[in-house]
């Protein structure tokens, strides 16, 4: 028995996949488990800037599907975390088709006896890049937006993944905006998960730190109490099992001036 | 006989909602007919919809004689489902009902009759896809991007977001039912309706939907649960 290989993924690209990724790897690192972030995206690569290790890649997972390199050699250390945090990247200059399903189950089952979670960062669509990633996964991650393009795209992946056999399937909202929902103008989370009906992991709520951090190469949750940091550490909770309470995502309106004047003129 | 293909018409075949339609053009001689027809493979009458062929003579005539011969040369050696011998010619139509063969044009409601309901225990996500020649009942949501075509009706037991088509092979005497409609497109027999939105006071309500002469009706579907007494 090794550790646990889960698929990060989502369907549509830009909700947060990579972003999602990053952060978990780094809480579940900073819990005291060893991870391995995969960057599955082959061609178009981007967990190593999003973690800041970039400049370290020398190997990529391809080096060592194809024999140009060993396991241990294309692994990059993440040096900000205690000999805890490892990140396996893409190739740049290859295609999706460079790797077979099956070659990526061998891959994961390779990393399996070394890491607590091995966490696969998927790539956007329902072709092969998706089935090479989710081919050595037990477990996924359903990122979504509250956005209905988003929410029917996951709805997709989820369907693909319950019949590969993946379980459990669990969701994470992310970039959710309470006071648009209070508008009426986004997705409740309760709409979402009546069309998904799969179980909710987290709701990560709009923030833009995100944006900088990934524009420093420093996941928030290495140091940032930032809320979508939290939410972050709460899921990495969750997915170690833990009773980890909700974040209260309420609508912030009370502080605003046009709530102040809304009151004040009786609306 | 010897003769040269390309010195007659070819004998056509039409898909259609109950199979294959094969019209004989009207000035083919018989044994070229029989030959063109024998020459057909099998394998042309396989469709993944459909239960067999219509034989089309249109105006042209059909002896005693050529039809043994197309029974024996063609129909029994294909094992051919004929559902019907179509012919405008008065004395060619008569020799086929004494044959004892159905000469009437075959109704999408007997393929309908004949079908099973399939019953589905699961909602339906987007991409994926269910065909019956049947009724369908799902007791699920049919997400948005997911799809049921029907030959009979379709009862949605909970969201209907994704795209129904009932009466897939032409029936138009078959519903469409939604504990609550949410979708932006309905095709009930040959009849598409686009028009459909947020807007409408059925949107988000049980509605049950059929096919009257000017379109789609839309009707509340209120649940008869025999407890009202109590």
């Amino acid at each position: 028995m090794g550790g646990r290989v889960i698929v990060v993924t989502s369907g549509k690209g830009g909700v947060g996949k990579t972003t999602s990724t990053a952060n978990l790897a780094v809480a579940l690192a900073k819990s005291g488990k060893k991870v391995v972030a995969i960057d599955a995206d082959i061609g178009l690569r981007n967990l190593d800037v999003v973690m800041g290790l970039e400049n370290r890649v020398v190997y990529n997972f391809i080096d060592v599907i194809e024999k140009r390199a060993r396991l241990n050699q294309a692994l990059v250390r993440d040096k900000r975390v205690e000999n805890n945090l490892f990140l396996l990247p893409a190739a740049q200059t290859r295609t999706k088709d460079a790797v077979t399903p099956e070659q990526m189950a061998e891959l994961c089952e390779q990393l399996r006896p070394d890491f607590d979670f091995v966490l696969l960062d998927c790539p956007a669509g329902i072709e092969g890049g998706f089935r090479n990633a989710a081919a050595g996964a037990d477990e996924a991650l359903v990122v979504t937006t509250p956005e209905i393009p988003a929410v029917r795209d996951a709805d997709r992946i989820i369907g693909m993944l319950e019949s590969m056999g993946k379980s459990p399937i669990r969701l994470i909202i992310n970039r959710f905006r309470p006071i648009m929902v209070e508008d009426g103008d986004m997705l409740a989370k309760e709409d979402i998960l009546d069309v998904l009906s799969i179980k909710l992991i987290g709701i990560v709520p709009e923030d833009d730190s995100v944006i900088r951090s990934a524009n420093r190469g420093e996941p928030l949750t290495f140091t940032q109490t930032s809320p979508a940091a939290q939410a972050y550490s709460n899921i990495a909770g969750r997915i170690q099992g833990l009773d980890v309470p909700w974040l209260q995502l309420d609508a912030g309106r009370s502080n605003g001036i046009f709530t102040s004047l809304k009151k004040w003129f009786g609306f | 006989m010897l003769h040269n293909d390309a010195d007659f018409p070819s004998i056509h075949l039409k898909g259609a909602n109950f199979g294959i339609r094969v019209v004989f053009p009207e000035e083919l001689p018989d044994d070229v007919l029989l030959e063109k027809f024998e020459s057909i493979s099998k394998e042309t009458y396989v469709l993944p919809v459909g239960t067999g062929v219509v034989l089309d003579f249109q105006s042209r005539s059909c002896s005693e004689d050529l039809i043994g011969k197309i029974l024996l040369g063609a129909v029994w050696p294909k094992d051919l489902n004929i559902l019907a011998w179509i012919a405008s010619d008065g004395e060619t139509a008569a020799r086929f009902r004494r044959a004892g063969f159905k000469t009437e044009e075959p109704g999408g409601r007997d393929l309908y009759d004949r079908s099973e309901t399939l019953i589905l225990d699961h909602s339906l996500r987007s991409g994926q896809h269910e065909e019956s020649f049947g009724d369908v009942v799902l007791a699920g949501h049919l997400n948005s991007g997911a799809e049921i075509f029907a030959g009979g009706s379709v009862s949605v037991l909970g969201s209907l977001k994704g795209l129904v088509h009932a009466g897939r092979l032409g029936t138009e005497g078959v519903y469409i039912l939604a504990k609550s409609f949410e979708s932006q497109q309905l095709r009930i027999g040959d009849r598409l309706c686009s028009q459909l939105n947020s807007d409408m006071k059925w949107w988000k309500k049980p509605v049950i939907i059929t096919l009257e002469e000017e379109g789609l009706l839309f009707r509340d579907w209120k649940m008869d649960t025999g407890n009202d007494a109590t």
